[in-house]
């Protein structure tokens, strides 16, 4: 009964190369983008903050497959003539970097004015207290939000698929057009979406660990 | 000019203070001469922290001038009369010589007691890391803590947390310790061996401005006792006389509150 799993694996697997492609890509740098952005938000003054929670609110508040659509087909009208690969690809960074930054944001604040103030009171500037109190406590802090954020991201790189752009579950549509065995292939589909994220989970926990301070 | 041996250590000149409506500090003018023990009293909200917290700049003061050894604190007054910020630098570098300990003790969590001690001598004044390691070891010698310099700060008492803030405070070697109501956040028991580690300090010259409610600890150690009411100084002088022989109102109800006689 799973033969047709099986015998469609190897294809499978090349669009499950494609959709690790773009998580790396697209989450990865989406997440390096919230984490400064969100940082840099809590930390400076000035307009930066106004600007930081207007990127935070456009983006978050449209579904990102309209962000997909949008990267798609507008660029191009606006003279950009991307790929459709770029063009998803700056959707899911933008997208994930909001999510991030507000994560990474948030984290920051959180940690207790009363260390701050210690920072201070020893004679502490701005980075070297970001480096030693600020980011050390915030990341602890924000790990499992940004895990949840991650598998979350990871999974909405399936909608990619929508303009077209090829990867795992475009592949697996197109198997399952061939040989209609949908259950099987998406069962395939569905452990190797899993094999993907569960790393992802096993390595938070051990980051999870090694940052957390509680001994 | 005057020469930094008879300059006061900290001088604060008509300094004022309000959060929105309220006014904290009302024109608080006084003097700390170096090695000088100045214990300051007063009801909650009298602002007693506040002007505390005003010499380091962590709060920051609306008018008024605050100068440490004759520098002035923060802002900088022009002849104009108008005020001009510090660089965030130079406020850094004048909070070197103004160690501080809060009432929450506030150590680094993520980090063990002697990291705790070392990391500002380290980051800040750039003190070689073996050479702050071996301060440490003496600071923590000296606050009777030297077998925890491995904990982290969530295993320690509170108590114990103080003293590693006051070690950690004094690894900076500053000119002037500031102590925030360092015993109110403490169990009784506890209270005892923080009080011995400041006394000590005392003793060894240290110039020293304690906000405090242990009237007994403020009697035996400080040199001057201020009495503070909403924002301004009400009474000061010798302990002693302060408190046995109060002449406002004000501060022989404060005082009726501990209704005990000091001696």
């Amino acid at each position: 009964m799973f033969d047709v799993l099986g015998a469609n694996l190897p294809y499978l697997m090349k669009g499950a190369q494609q959709t690790l492609w773009l998580a790396i890509v697209g989450v990865g740098l989406g997440t390096l983008l919230g984490l400064v952005l969100g940082v840099t938000g809590a930390m400076v003054g000035g307009v930066v903050p106004a600007i930081v929670t207007t990127y935070v609110f456009v983006i978050r508040g449209i579904p990102v497959l309209v962000w997909m659509f949008l990267a798609y087909y507008m660029l191009p009208q606006l003279g950009l003539m991307v790929g459709d690969m770029t063009a998803v690809i700056g959707a899911l960074i933008l997208y994930t970097g909001a999510f991030v930054t507000e994560i990474a944001r948030g984290a920051v604040m959180a940690v207790p004015k009363h260390q701050t103030e210690a920072a201070k009171a020893l004679g502490m500037r701005k980075l070297t207290m970001l480096r030693l109190v600020i980011l050390p406590q915030a990341t602890s802090l924000s790990i499992p939000p940004l895990l949840n954020n991650s598998v979350m991201m990871i999974k909405a790189t399936s909608y990619v698929s929508v303009v077209g752009v090829w990867e795992l579950t475009y592949a697996a549509r197109e198997v399952v057009e061939r040989t209609l065995a949908a259950f099987q292939i998406f069962l395939g589909v569905m452990l190797i979406y899993f094999l993907i994220c569960y790393p992802l989970t096993l390595a938070a926990r051990y980051l999870e660990k090694r940052f957390s301070y509680e001994h | 000019m005057n020469t930094s041996a008879d300059m006061p250590m900290i001088r604060v000149r008509e300094v004022y203070k309000s959060f929105g409506d309220l006014k904290v500090l009302d024109g608080m003018s006084f003097d700390v001469s170096r090695g000088e023990v100045l214990a300051i009293i007063g009801p909650s909200g009298s602002g007693k922290s506040t002007m505390l917290r005003c010499l380091n700049f962590l709060e920051e003061h609306d008018a008024g001038e605050i100068f440490i050894e004759g520098e002035p604190l923060g802002y900088r007054v022009l002849d104009d009369g108008s005020r001009v910020r510090e660089s965030e630098a130079v406020i850094a570098r004048m909070r070197c010589d103004v160690g501080m300990v809060f009432q929450s003790f506030n150590l680094f969590p993520h980090r063990n007691v002697r990291q705790n001690i070392t990391m500002a001598p380290v980051s800040v004044k750039g003190v070689d890391k073996a050479e702050a390691n071996d301060r440490a070891e003496a600071l923590l010698e000296k606050v009777g803590l030297a077998e925890k310099a491995d904990e982290y700060p969530s295993r320690l008492s509170g108590g114990q947390q103080q003293r590693v803030a006051i070690a950690r405070a004094l690894a900076m070697e500053p000119k002037v310790m500031l102590f925030d109501e360092v015993t109110s956040a403490l169990d009784p028991e506890l209270v005892g061996e923080v009080l011995t580690v400041m006394q000590q300090l005392a003793e060894e010259g240290m110039t020293m401005v304690i906000v405090t409610h242990e009237m007994q600890f403020a009697h035996d150690v400080s040199d001057r006792l201020m009495f503070i009411d909403r924002g301004k100084v009400l009474e000061e002088g010798n302990p002693a006389e302060v408190l046995n022989m109060p002449k406002s109102a004000r501060l022989k109800d404060f005082l009726h509150r501990f209704s005990a006689s000091f001696s």
